[in-house]
């Protein structure tokens, strides 16, 4: 088959550039009748099929790009000086095996509608097709080689837009264009909008025997994609033009779903209040306790710091999920403990619970229990000496402890995946955000929750450092008074 | 005194913030990613345009990702009573689990028949709403800045040049290319078995990708391609659809089909589902609308005729 490519290679165009004249003006003259023609009609595999031509522009040439305007979303080009463009591009990555003509095709979906422009991209050519009407209404001369070349340049630009990692098809050497919707060449026949189920139109591909007989198209031969796109008149094509730098920066805030921040502030929220009360009754407890329980008390207390967050999130989801009564009366009656935004919270306060217990029973223990004493000798009950005296002496400490254990809440992720998953709006929480974007590709959103979560961290620590040193303060001064 | 009552509003103020979040937080918790099971009775079929809300909740194959939102978006717009709730794309595996601890779905698309059959005898899917979606294909893909690696072969992993990432047991993309591995003696099953036979599970990474930092294993299709695009590993094994939802990645070449089971997605309504007819209608309408079908090519899914 080496001798129809040689004539096709653009080197040798200026040999034999008479004979391809002459070619051109007989396929001209047998355009109308190719218009006409039934689509079944099987033209033969080696002689241009009326209707036909090739283009040997060479590829470098067809990423000219200085007058062509791709459209921002990739669906539209056009081309200076063209009376045509395209428009709705789409790019199927994909066919289908389907029984065609007795044998397995290989097949593409167009639509429901014929009147698209169509390109079979396949090792080392391309096959276009322009329906007939289409290219007279459209102006566009499937025998003029600047119509074709314009038509190629604008596939390929459009083709490479589409790619998303595919193989592109701008460095095939041969493209055939054809009106007729069937066309044969390098062994394979196309089909080109045929209807092989009712109101629903493919593009067809099959590879011809040497008897003439159809066969399924080998691995070598099977195209790598297909493309379609709408011929439009150039003044009617929508293209949109390239946002700038700010239209692209407000056009990514804008299209981040912003759930996983009110997410992790109610999470959080929710989660400080609850840390902060049990953390405190805890320490406050385990003080009046004997001091055997004490230990034991102190270690059960701490064991959620200790495990994993991932172990801790597994034995959360054994308990309340529906491997026990508990879980199952939860899920029951329409309030489960696992999969939901409750879950979120429990994980979070359960992993910083121990932060907040132990530096609240280290600050209570480090009090002077004469102070005390001498409290209660004054008759002072013990919620008073809790509340008057305890906390405010202490509060130095249990400031940072509640520092801590809000840090620690806002950053959990091991059990809050495991316990509550990862729904979006309901348990997506800002760390889960950043690895589930950043596993799927999306880098720049995951750089984003980043900062936000830095700047929000920041804020709210310096915050409770600065209301920290107005207490320090005022302890300062009432001792130099 | 004034103080102790400024402190003292100060906490009552976030106690009752708190209070009105959590109010908030359950009242959608609760609700939002559990089917609606009051509407379910009203939603059958029936000749009059009046729909009562309806949410589906979907479990899908991590590779449908993309597509599959895509779909979601279409479908509502001709059919604006159905709204989804946050589908779940992990690996078929990790979605077994999910329906071992409790969660709720009603539609389950596995990428492989055997995690389908694991669902199937646990009982979490209707086996009479069961068929066949979409078939795939595996192929070697490095990341798109890697200039210096063209074209692979099993061939070439088998010689050891390339550090590689697989899925781990629960990822299908995982099974096949352990499969896969096996005809070049890569992988070693249990029983030996190799090729289309295998399992691409229990066993372990034999030959050039024995030694230790060869194979990087990860819990879903997505995670294989981000360590191939953020260059952590030189090849990754991953459906060819893959390559256009996630970019980044370049096919550098295609891992045989007959060395591994074909790659078929099953399909099926669940049994813990309440809107068993509206999550067929879904399914029935992305294997036959013409422009679902059009989205699925687009995104590189071969649909089973």
């Amino acid at each position: 088959m080496s001798d129809p490519l040689f004539w096709m290679f653009g080197g040798c165009m200026k040999r034999y550039a008479g004979l391809l004249v002459a070619a051109c003006v007989v396929a001209a003259l047998c355009l109308p009748g190719a218009a006409l023609a039934n689509g079944e009609d099987v033209g033969d595999g080696d002689v241009p099929h009326a209707g036909a031509t090739s283009s040997s522009i060479p590829a470098d040439e067809a990423t000219n790009a200085e007058d062509l305007v791709v459209s921002a979303d990739n669906a539209a080009v056009y081309i200076e000086g063209s009376p045509f463009a395209l428009d709705s591009f789409m790019r199927a990555q994909v066919g289908g095996s389907r029984q065609i003509d007795g044998a397995d095709g290989y097949c593409y979906y167009v639509g429901t509608a014929v009147g698209s422009v169509s390109m079979i991209a396949c090792s080392g050519f391309a096959v276009v097709y322009v329906p007939a009407d289409v290219a007279v209404s459209q102006g566009f001369d499937v025998s003029s080689q600047s119509d074709c070349s314009a038509l190629r340049r604008a596939l390929v630009a459009l083709d490479e837009a589409n790619a998303n990692g595919g193989r592109l098809v701008a460095d095939d050497a041969n493209w055939y264009f054809t009106t007729a919707s069937s066309y044969s060449v390098q062994g394979m026949e196309f089909g080109f909008d045929r209807e092989l189920k009712s109101g629903q139109f493919y593009d067809t591909v099959l590879a011809v025997d040497v008897q003439g007989g159809y066969a399924a198209p080998s691995e070598a031969q099977k195209p790598s994609h297909a493309c379609f796109a709408q011929m439009v008149p150039a003044g009617e094509v929508n293209i949109v033009a390239q946002p700038s730098w700010w239209e692209s920066t407000v056009s990514f805030l804008g299209g981040i779903d912003y759930s996983p921040l009110w997410v992790t502030l109610k999470t959080t929220g929710t989660a400080i209040i609850f840390i902060f009360i049990l953390g405190l009754a805890a320490a406050y407890f385990s003080l009046r306790i004997p001091p055997r329980a004490q230990d034991i008390a102190d270690s059960i207390f701490t064991i959620p710091m200790v495990l994993p967050p991932t172990v801790c999130g597994f034995l959360l989801l054994l308990a309340f999920g529906r491997n026990t009564p508990v879980g199952r009366w939860f899920i029951d009656i329409g309030f489960p403990l696992i999969f939901s935004w409750p879950a979120t919270v429990i994980a979070a306060v359960v992993v910083a619970f121990p932060l907040m217990y132990r530096s609240a029973r280290g600050a209570f223990e480090s009090l002077d229990p004469d102070m005390l004493d001498a409290a209660r000798t004054l008759g002072w009950s013990n919620k008073r000496i809790f509340f008057k005296l305890m906390l405010p002496l202490a509060w130095n400490n249990i400031a940072s402890g509640t520092v801590l254990a809000f840090a620690r809440a806002l950053g959990e992720f091991g059990a809050t995946l495991f316990l509550a998953g990862n729904y979006l709006g309901v348990t997506r929480t800002i760390p889960i955000a950043i690895y589930f974007e950043w596993m799927n590709g999306d880098n720049a959103t995951a750089i984003f929750w980043t900062v936000v979560i830095i700047i929000f961290s920041f804020i709210v620590i310096l915050f409770i450092n600065l209301w920290g040193r107005r207490t320090m303060r005022y302890r300062k001064g009432a001792g130099e008074r | 005194m004034k103080k102790h009552t400024k402190a003292l509003a100060a906490v009552l103020a976030c106690v009752a913030l708190a209070g009105v979040f959590a109010l908030a937080g359950c009242a959608s918790g609760g609700a939002s990613n559990q089917s609606t099971d009051t509407s379910s009775s009203q939603s059958n079929s029936s000749a009059d345009s009046q729909h009562s809300p309806v949410t589906l909740q979907i479990f899908a194959a991590n590779s449908l990702s993309k597509a599959m939102e895509e779909e979601e978006s279409l479908y509502k717009e001709s059919h604006s009573w159905v709204s989804f709730d946050d589908t779940q794309y992990k690996s078929s595996g990790e979605l077994n689990d999910l329906l071992a601890g409790g969660a709720s779905a009603d539609i389950l698309i596995s990428a492989s028949k055997g995690k389908m059959d694991d669902a199937a005898t646990a009982g979490y899917i209707d086996s009479s709403t069961r068929f066949d979606m979409f078939k795939n294909d595996l192929v070697m893909v490095t990341s798109e800045s890697n200039t210096s690696l063209t074209s692979c072969s099993l061939a070439d992993v088998a010689s050891g040049k390339y550090k590689v990432a697989v899925g781990d047991e629960s990822v299908p993309a995982g099974n096949y290319a352990c499969q896969s591995l096996s005809t070049v003696g890569c992988y070693t099953e249990p029983d030996g078995t190799v090729g289309s036979k295998a399992t691409g599970m229990g066993g372990v990474f034999s030959g050039a990708l024995a030694g230790s930092g060869m194979v990087s294993l990860q819990t879903s299709v997505g995670n294989v391609c981000k360590q191939a695009q953020s260059g952590d590993v030189d090849i990754a094994f991953v459906y060819t659809s893959d390559v256009y939802r996630f970019g980044g990645v370049k096919v550098v070449g295609t891992v045989p089909a007959d060395t591994h089971k074909p790659i078929i997605y099953p399909a099926a309504v669940t049994t813990r589902t309440t809107n068993a007819q509206e999550s067929q209608d879904f399914l029935n309408w992305c294997m036959t609308d013409s422009t679902a079908l059009q989205v699925w090519q687009k995104w590189g899914f071969e649909m089973m005729s």
